[in-house]
C-alpha cells in the first residue's frame, strides 16, 4: 500500500506521520507542497503543524498550494485523503470538507489525551474497527469545528460525522468537549466518505512507551481495509 | 478601562490591495474573486469592498 | 550626529568606558561606531561584571565536547551522538511585553541550538512572577505562557518540563529563562569561528527592521516608571519564519559549504559579525546596502543594532553561494552576500559607497571592560529555634493541604497543557515529574532534563543556595534514572553595582562551582542577567540550573507515581528536621529568617550514585526527590500521580512530627520497592554507607500520617490541582 504525506512550509507532524504509516506497513513518500503531481498513492495524508504560520486563517494558504490541485483531483476520483489537525484545517479551506475550524472556545492551546466515539463505521477508515471508543491525543489552538445550519443538516442527512469527543464510556457531552466544537464533532467525512478530517492525532498514540495504542488500532485497521 | 457605553465590539481584517489593473471595474472584479477564493472564508466571514481608487 | 560623553551615557556607557573607547580608537567614534561599542560593551554581550568570577566554574568533563564560549554547550552521549544545550534569559522584554518577550526568548535559544547543527528536540522554561496578589501577575503569567506556547508549538518542538515560582521580589521584574536541547552527530557540529580570507559572509532569514534597537542595552538597564516607553525595544518574533530557517539551515548543513555560522541574537548583526571575526582572528567587511531591510531609509546605526528575529550570519566556502541560495529560495527566506572576511582584523562597514565604521575587532572584544566589582560577603544567618507552642495549634492534614495548594507547590498543569509536549513522538516523560525525558530518535537511549532554582535559599545564604540548586538538579535527574552529565546556568541577579547584589552573585557562583565540581557535573553553557530590579530593589538572587542526564535504555526510566499496594517506601538520606527557610516555616509559621538547609556534598553524591545502582539492578519501582515542603509533600505528589495512598510508619527520631514531615533537609529521595526486595536493598544501602529510614507502605486510597491524621487521595488531588486554574479563571 502506497501513501503520501505532504509537507507544507510550517508542517511539523510530517515526520511523526511518516513513522506511523511506515510502522503499519505503508510504503510512504514525503511530497513537497510545490510539486505538481502526487506520486502513486492509495492514501494521501495532510499532516499537523502550522502551515504558513496560520497566516490569514489556519490552512488557508496551504490549501492554495500547487500540490493541492492534484490532491483535489485524487479526492474527486474517490482517492482516500486524510487530514490531521492542520491537515483538517487545510481540507476545509480547500473545500474538500464542509465547515471551518475556529479558535478553541477557551482561547487556549490544549495538549492532552481525549476520548472519541466512532460514529460512522461504514467507510474504509473505520470499517471493522475492533473498538468504538478510542483514546487519542489533541494538540491545537484552533480545533473548534463550526459549520452553518445548512451544512449541519447535510452532515446529519449524509451521516458525515466520523468522530465525536466523548468520555471514556462514549457519552457525548459538553464536559468532554475540549474546544467548543459544534455537536462535539472531532472528525468529519465528505459526502462520499473518502475524505476524512480530524483534529486528534492518531500518530501520537502508536507507541506503548509514550502512550496508549488506539492509534495503532486505527492504522492497522486502515491498511487492512485499503488492501 | 472605564468605557461603559459599549453595546458590542466586532473585529475584522483590513486589506489594501495594490493591483496592476487600470480599469476600476476590472480591478474590483478581480478583488471580488480574491475575496471569495482566499481572503474571506464565507462560512464565517463576509466581506465588503469599501473603497477603490 | 555629534558624539560626546553625554551621548555615550545615553547609550548606557560609563564615562570612563567612553574615554577608553576614544583612547583605543585614538579619536572620537562616530554614532554608528558608538552604537556598536555600546552594544558590545554592555553587560549582556560582554559579561563585564561577571566573567571575572565565571572563569572559576568547572567546565571540563569526559563527556564535554564544547564548554562555554560558543553558541551553546555540547556533550557526548555515545554512538557519535551529541546533545547541544543552553539556557538563556529574556527577563526585561517579558516584563514590558510578556507575549513577545517570552516568545522571542524561546526563538532566540532555539536558534543558538540549531546554529550549531543540532535539531531541537526539547524545550524547557523557568518562569518567575511576583506575588499572586500583585495586580500585574495574572496578565504577565498569561502573556508569558501564551508566548512560550505560541512560539514553541509552532516550531514543532515539545516543551517537556519547567518551573514556575511566585515571589514578592519579582513584582517589578519577572524572570523568563528558556532552555533548549538539540541532537546532532558528533562530526556534524558547526561552530562560530570564522576562518579563511576573502570568504563570503552571508545573511539569511528575515528582513531587518527597526525592532529591538538597543534591546541589549535595555536588558542592561533596570526598570523605572518609564516602562511603557520601552515597548519599541521589545523584539517581535515569527516562529513560522524560524521553522523555515531551521529546515533551510539543517539542509545546508548536511553538505560542507559552511565554515562558520552564528545566529543574530542580542545586538543582532553587530555581535554576530564581530564575534565570528574575533574567534577566527580575522577582520570582516560588510556592505550595509546589501542587508535585506523591510523598512525604508534605515541608517547604518539601525541596521547594525536591529534585533529583528530569525536571522543568521554564515561564513561560506567560496563557490558555494549558488548552492546555498537555492536552498534558502526553496524555503522562501532572504539570502544576501553582504560582505567578506579580511585580514585587517577590523570591522569595516560601508554604506552608500562610504566607509561608515572602522573599528579594530580586539577593541570590541578582548579590550572590553572587565570589572572585579566590590562585593559584600553574606553572613550565615543564625539558626532560629521554633518553640513548641508554635506547633500546638497546627493540624497536620490542614497544613499539608495548605502547602499542596501553595502557588509554589501546586500543579502547574494549567500552564503545561498549553504547550505541545508530545510532538516529534519521543516524549517519554512529560511535564509534572522530576524531569522531562525524550528518547533519542531511533535509539534506545533517552535524555532527561530539568530546570531548577531556589531563590529563597540563595537569598538567605548565597553560598549554600548556589550549592543547593546544583544538587537539586542532580537529584531530579537521578530520580528519573538518568546519569547527570552537565549543566547550563542562567544567573539572574540585581545590579552588580550594588555590593550586596554583587556579593550574592559572587557567592552563588562559588557555591555553584563547588557543587558542580564535586559532583562531576560541569557547566557547559550559560547566561548572566544582571539589573533585574525595579528602582534600587533587586530580585532575590535566582541562579537557574538546567541539568541534563543520560538514560542508556529508556525502558529503565523511573517515574514518581506510586505503583502497587503493599510496596515499601524508603527515605534515602537522613532527616534532621531543618525547618528554617522551609516553605512550612515561611508560609505556615510566618518565619522568614534563618539559614537554609546545609549541603553535604559527600552525601549528595553518594546517595545519588547508590540510587542509580539500585535502579540499575531493577529494585526501584518509583522515585522522587524530596525538596520544597519536605517528605510529606513529596509523598503526597507520588500518591496523587499514582492515585494510591500510603500509611506512614512512626519515625524513631527525637524530632517533632512537623520537623520530620516538612523539614527540607537535602540529599533525600523517596523510593518505592517490592517488599521482597527489602533485604537486598538494605544490603546495598549499607554497603554504600547510605542512611535510610522506612517511611511506610503503599495502600489503595488514603494517606495515613498517624492515627489522627488521614486524608483521601481525592482530597489531596483537590488541594494540589485547583489553585492555579481558579486563579487564572477569575
Amino acid at each position: 500500500m502506497n501513501s503520501s504525506v505532504i509537507t507544507f512550509p510550517g508542517s511539523n507532524c510530517d515526520r511523526d506521520m511518516d513513522i506511523a504509516l511506515k510502522k503499519f506497513g505503508f510504503k510512504n513518500k514525503m511530497v513537497w507542497h510545490d510539486d505538481l503531481e502526487l506520486p502513486k498513492s492509495d492514501l494521501v495524508v495532510l499532516p499537523g503543524g502550522f502551515s504558513y504560520g496560520d497566516y490569514l486563517r489556519c490552512g488557508s494558504m496551504a490549501s492554495k498550494s500547487r500540490i493541492m490541485k492534484s490532491v483535489l483531483n485524487f479526492a474527486k476520483g474517490g482517492g482516500k485523503v486524510m487530514g490531521i489537525c492542520n491537515g483538517f484545517q487545510i481540507l476545509v479551506e480547500a473545500g474538500l470538507l464542509p465547515g471551518v475550524l475556529l479558535r478553541n472556545k477557551y482561547l487556549e492551546f490544549i495538549c492532552k489525551n481525549i476520548f472519541v466515539k466512532v460514529n460512522n463505521k461504514n467507510n474504509s477508515y473505520f470499517k471493522d474497527l475492533k473498538k468504538n471508543i478510542l483514546e487519542l491525543h489533541i494538540a491545537h489552538n484552533e480545533g473548534n469545528y463550526f459549520c452553518s445550519k445548512e451544512q449541519i443538516k447535510e452532515i446529519d442527512d449524509n451521516n458525515q460525522v466520523a468522530l465525536f469527543y466523548s468520555d471514556e464510556s462514549g457519552n457525548i457531552n459538553e464536559e468532554n468537549n475540549p474546544n467548543g466544537s459544534i455537536k462535539n464533532i472531532a472528525g468529519i467525512f465528505n459526502k462520499e466518505k473518502n475524505v476524512l478530517g480530524m483534529m486528534p492525532h492518531p500518530e501520537r498514540m502508536i507507541d506503548p512507551a509514550l502512550s496508549g495504542e488506539d492509534g495503532s488500532i486505527f492504522f492497522e485497521n486502515l491498511i487492512n481495509n485499503l488492501k | 478601562m472605564g468605557f461603559e457605553s459599549i453595546n458590542e465590539v466586532r473585529q475584522g481584517k483590513y486589506f489594501e490591495i495594490d493591483t496592476k489593473e487600470n480599469d476600476k471595474k476590472k480591478a474590483e472584479e478581480k478583488v471580488e474573486e480574491m475575496c471569495k477564493k482566499l481572503l474571506a472564508n464565507l462560512v464565517i466571514e463576509n466581506y465588503n469592498i469599501i473603497e477603490s481608487r | 550626529m555629534i558624539v560626546n560623553e553625554q551621548v555615550a551615557i545615553d547609550h548606557g556607557l560609563q564615562k570612563d568606558e567612553y574615554k577608553k573607547i576614544c583612547d583605543l580608537l585614538k579619536r572620537v567614534p562616530n554614532i554608528t561606531e558608538l552604537g556598536i561599542f555600546s552594544a558590545m560593551w554592555n553587560e549582556h554581550c560582554s559579561y563585564k561584571s561577571s566573567r571575572f568570577h565565571l572563569k572559576n566554574l568547572p567546565i571540563k568533563g569526559k563527556n564535554v565536547i564544547q564548554g562555554p564560549g560558543e553558541n551553546a554547550g555540547v556533550i557526548d552521549i555515545g554512538d557519535d551522538d551529541a546533545i547541544v544545550f543552553k539556557i538563556e534569559s529574556h527577563n526585561h522584554p517579558s516584563f514590558i511585553e510578556p507575549y513577545q518577550g517570552a516568545a522571542t526568548g524561546v526563538g532566540g535559544i532555539m536558534r543558538d541550538i540549531f546554529t550549531m547543527g543540532a535539531r531541537p528536540i526539547a524545550n524547557l522554561n523557568s518562569i518567575h512572577f511576583g506575588s499572586p496578589q500583585n495586580k500585574k501577575t495574572k496578565n504577565l503569567l498569561r502573556g508569558v505562557v501564551h508566548g512560550i506556547g505560541g512560539y514553541g508549538n509552532c516550531m514543532g518542538v515539545p516543551t517537556i518540563a519547567g518551573q514556575t515560582s511566585f515571589d514578592d521580589s519579582y513584582n517589578g521584574n519577572i524572570l523568563v529563562n528558556a532552555m533548549t536541547l538539540g541532537l546532532v552527530k558528533k562530526n556534524k557540529i558547526f561552530y562560530s569561528k570564522a576562518a579563511g580570507l576573502g570568504k563570503p559572509v552571508i545573511y539569511v532569514g528575515s528582513k531587518t527592521g527597526r525592532d529591538g534597537i538597543h534591546g541589549a542595552s535595555m536588558a542592561s538597564a533596570s526598570f523605572d516608571d518609564k516602562i511603557e516607553e520601552k515597548k519599541p525595544t521589545v523584539q517581535v518574533g515569527d516562529p513560522f519564519t524560524e521553522k523555515l530557517l531551521l529546515e533551510a539551515c539543517l539542509e545546508l548543513m548536511s553538505g560542507d559549504s559552511i565554515i562558520a555560522i552564528q545566529d543574530m541574537g542580542a545586538a543582532g548583526l553587530t555581535s554576530s559579525s564581530i564575534e565570528m571575526a574575533s574567534k577566527g582572528n580575522l577582520g570582516i567587511e560588510i556592505n550595509l546596502n546589501m542587508v535585506p531591510c523591510r523598512e525604508t531609509k534605515m541608517t547604518p546605526y539601525e541596521i547594525m543594532l536591529s534585533e529583528s528575529q530569525e536571522r543568521m550570519l554564515i561564513v561560506l566556502e567560496n563557490g558555494k553561494e549558488d548552492l546555498a541560495k537555492k536552498i534558502f529560495d526553496k524555503w522562501n527566506l532572504d539570502f544576501a552576500v553582504i560582505g567578506k572576511t579580511t585580514k585587517n582584523k577590523k570591522i569595516e562597514l560601508y554604506f552608500d559607497k562610504k566607509k561608515v565604521a572602522n573599528i579594530p575587532i580586539n577593541t570590541l572584544v578582548e579590550n572590553s571592560p572587565m570589572y572585579n566589582r566590590k562585593w559584600k560577603k553574606a553572613k550565615l544567618p543564625k539558626k532560629i529555634k521554633i518553640e513548641k507552642e508554635q506547633f500546638k495549634s497546627l493540624k497536620v492534614v490542614n497544613v499539608l493541604n495548605k502547602i499542596l495548594s501553595n502557588p509554589n507547590v501546586c500543579s502547574k498543569e494549567w500552564i503545561w497543557q498549553q504547550y505541545d509536549h508530545t510532538v516529534m513522538g519521543d516524549t517519554i516523560q512529560k511535564p509534572g515529574g522530576d524531569a522531562g525525558v525524550v528518547r533519542i530518535h531511533g535509539t534506545s537511549k533517552a535524555v532527561a532534563a530539568s530546570v531548577d532554582s531556589s531563590a529563597v535559599y540563595c537569598w538567605a545564604h548565597p553560598l549554600s543556595g548556589g550549592k543547593q540548586i546544583v544538587c537539586e538538579s542532580w537529584r531530579n535527574l537521578i530520580s528519573v534514572g538518568a546519569k547527570p552529565i552537565a549543566i547550563t546556568n542562567c544567573l539572574n541577579f540585581g545590579s552588580p553595582e550594588n555590593t550586596e547584589n554583587m556579593g550574592e552573585f559572587v557567592e552563588c557562583v562559588q557555591g555553584l562551582g563547588e557543587a558542580s565540581s564535586y559532583l562531576n557535573f560541569p557547566v557547559v553553557s550559560g547566561n548572566v542577567s544582571f539589573y533585574n530590579q525595579t528602582k534600587d530593589i533587586g530580585i532575590k538572587p535566582t541562579p537557574t540550573i538546567g541539568g541534563v542526564g543520560l538514560i542508556l535504555n529508556y525502558k529503565n526510566m523511573v517515574t514518581m507515581d506510586l505503583k502497587q499496594t503493599g510496596d515499601i517506601l524508603l527515605v534515602i538520606g537522613k532527616t534532621e528536621g531543618h525547618l528554617n527557610q522551609s516553605l512550612f516555616s515561611r508560609e505556615i509559621l510566618n518565619e522568614k529568617n534563618g539559614p537554609p538547609p546545609e549541603i553535604n556534598l559527600f552525601n549528595e553524591k553518594n546517595n545519588g550514585e547508590t540510587i542509580l545502582k539500585l535502579i540499575d539492578k531493577g529494585y526501584v519501582k518509583t522515585a522522587h526527590d524530596v525538596s520544597l515542603g519536605g517528605i510529606i509533600t513529596a509523598l503526597s505528589k507520588m500518591c496523587i500521580k499514582g492515585k494510591k495512598g500510603a500509611a506512614l510508619k512512626t519515625p524513631n527520631y527525637f524530632i517533632n512530627q512537623f520537623e520530620y514531615l516538612f523539614g527540607e533537609d537535602q540529599g533525600r529521595y523517596i523510593i518505592e520497592i517490592d517488599k521482597n526486595d527489602l533485604q537486598n536493598v538494605i544490603k546495598i544501602l549499607s554497603e554504600n554507607s547510605v542512611h535510610f529510614d522506612e517511611l511506610g507502605t503503599v495502600n489503595d486510597d488514603n494517606l495515613i500520617i498517624d492515627s489522627k491524621s488521614k486524608v483521601s487521595i481525592d482530597d489531596l488531588i483537590k488541594s494540589h490541582t485547583t489553585w492555579l486554574t481558579n486563579y487564572m479563571s477569575k
